[in-house]
């Protein structure tokens, strides 16, 4: 069954941005990312708030979807702006013992999260506009040029699309052999530290031995198939670059220069 | 009375893209030492609706209740003794086994309930001769030399040997052969008669159902659709058939017999008893 899993989860919905070639959506993510850390904390970080905004709007998806994928960093978030409004030295906004927050740290806190969210957002949508295997096929393409110096591409981005593919698989795995050790009055949460490490050998072995177990029936699976790499393979669904991906993949440049030219 | 189950709701993913609705406005009244079988097709919230029995889930909306307490209400403490009064056997239980030795996986649970050496001791030679594992000749054994029944076997013997008041199996029969299968229910049949211990089992094999089970509830989209004393199945032909449930040849045959003037009321619908009823029923003159 599900499980919570939702940081690299594909949402099936039907959008401008969902049917756009997965080799533009990257390429834009990597300009996007680019023009995140090139804006100053102003204007162009606003410009760029509104461009994630639009963008929002285009993928067709809630809100809701992007929370849950920023709320396990919200941890990481909190400490590092503890850290920034602590040790950062400057003009003192107030000092109390050995507190003492500057100007400079707030400064430098709200733009790390601010900038930290919106790559946050597009990392997500990038995963949830796109599905893994289109995602690897586009890798696949942008990377062939690298296979004429003998890296065997196809074969690294089949292996990386199974380690992706496997990933839920897993984590139900670990669910249910979890909640079966929960039913024998294991209980995760107290005891000692041998204790502790006994149940969690107990949880890991077999997760271990039905995951060796799944990779063995794959192989066999594949082979059965005659797969034998990437070699004379063809595809049922050739990737294309239609207009649509030009014009996203060059707005997206274009709003990189834009930030790129006001910071100077 | 075990379980009273009042108007549960289930939804996996809650209020996103992905939500599914496994059980919604579900009722249902365990009675002590039953056993009852469940049954549905892929999806109608079988699996999910054990594990709210035994609180890995919590219902959204609605109720359970086991001996008057809500399962919604209990502290951790309380949820792990709710665990050893409650058993649950999962799907393909053998897959889980981790220890070396069936000594120590049929141990872990007793342990885990700090019992001293003697007593875990005692619990897993009850549990080994319950499921027809000769202590001296298997306490020893690898797991890993233990052939799918025997492992399986193992796995149900680690459950018994917390000694439930209660147990849930989920889909217990898949992929035993033929003696296996009788085997286990033979083993629940025991353990039903001897200790009173009340059994719940999800399948969706009717056969398995009949040989043990004396009243059947059928699941459809999370809710409740029949609730019937295996004995009065006959009567629910028509509704099983548009469920595309199969059907155990015998029952068609006997459905088709009724038609035909045969009696089958209140009998018992294994394969056996609809033998034994036909073979009678054909030297009435």
């Amino acid at each position: 069954m599900f499980r919570n899993i939702s940081l690299g989860q594909y949402i099936p919905v039907d959008s401008l941005l969902h049917q756009l070639d997965p080799r533009s959506k990257v390429l834009a993510a990597l300009f996007f990312i680019l023009a995140v850390f090139a804006a100053s904390f102003s204007l162009e970080l606003v410009m760029v708030y509104f461009i994630a905004f639009f963008l929002l709007l285009l993928s067709g998806l809630h809100i809701n979807e992007f929370w849950l994928a920023f709320k396990p960093f919200l941890i990481i978030i909190l400490i590092t702006v503890i850290i920034q409004l602590l040790f950062i030295p400057g003009r003192y906004l107030f000092q109390f013992y050995f507190i003492s927050i500057s100007y400079e740290g707030i400064w430098i806190a709200v733009s790390f999260t601010l900038r930290f969210i919106l790559l946050l957002f597009i990392v997500r949508l990038l995963t949830a506009t796109t599905t893994p295997v289109a995602m690897m096929d586009g890798l696949e393409q942008m990377l062939k040029p690298l296979g004429k110096l003998g890296l065997a591409v196809h074969e690294l981005v089949m292996i990386m699309t199974i380690s992706l593919r496997f990933i839920p698989l897993l984590i139900e795995e670990a669910h249910r052999v979890r909640n079966a050790q929960l039913c024998r009055g294991a209980d995760f949460q107290v005891g000692g530290l041998s204790h502790r490490l006994q149940l969690l050998f107990a949880w890991l072995l077999p997760i271990l031995r039905i995951s060796m177990q799944r990779a063995e029936d794959l192989s066999q699976a594949m082979e059965a198939r005659a797969y034998s790499g990437g070699e004379g393979r063809t595809r049922l669904n050739v990737l294309e670059l239609r207009v649509n991906d030009y014009i996203y993949f060059l707005f997206m440049t274009f709003v990189f220069g834009v930030v790129q030219f006001f910071s100077f | 009375m075990p379980f009273i189950i009042e108007k549960v709701a289930f939804t996996y993913q809650k209020g996103m893209v992905f939500a599914q609705e496994a059980i919604k406005g579900l009722n249902l009244t365990i009675n002590d030492g039953e056993i009852l079988g469940i049954m549905g097709a892929t999806g109608s919230g079988k699996s999910t609706f054990l594990q709210l029995l035994i609180a890995l889930l919590q219902p959204q909306q609605g109720t359970i209740l086991y001996n008057g307490r809500n399962l919604a209400h209990l502290k951790r403490k309380e949820l792990i003794a709710l665990r050893q009064e409650i058993g649950m056997v999962f799907q393909y239980p053998e897959q889980q086994i981790f220890a070396d030795k069936v000594y120590d996986e049929i141990a872990f649970g007793p342990r885990n309930m700090k019992l001293n050496s003697e007593e875990v001791n005692q619990r897993v030679k009850e549990a080994m001769s319950q499921t027809g594992l000769d202590f001296a000749r298997y306490h020893k054994r690898l797991t890993t030399n233990l052939s799918s029944g025997e492992k399986r076997r193992v796995a149900l013997a680690s459950i018994l040997a917390l000694k439930p008041r209660c147990l849930l199996l989920d889909e217990p029969t898949a992929g035993l052969d033929m003696e296996g299968r009788k085997a286990l229910l033979g083993y629940l049949k025991d353990l039903n008669r001897r200790d009173n211990v009340t059994i719940i089992m999800v399948t969706h094999h009717l056969s398995h159902l009949l040989a043990i089970c004396r009243r059947l509830v059928v699941l459809d989209k999370g809710r409740v659709l029949m609730d019937t004393p295996t004995r009065q199945l006959l009567t629910h032909y028509e509704s099983l058939r548009e469920l595309d449930l199969e059907l155990p040849a015998h029952l068609e045959a006997a459905y088709h017999l009724q038609q035909r003037g045969f009696s089958f009321s209140g009998e018992d619908l294994s394969m056996a008893g609809v033998a034994r009823r036909i073979a009678q029923q054909l030297q009435e003159p």
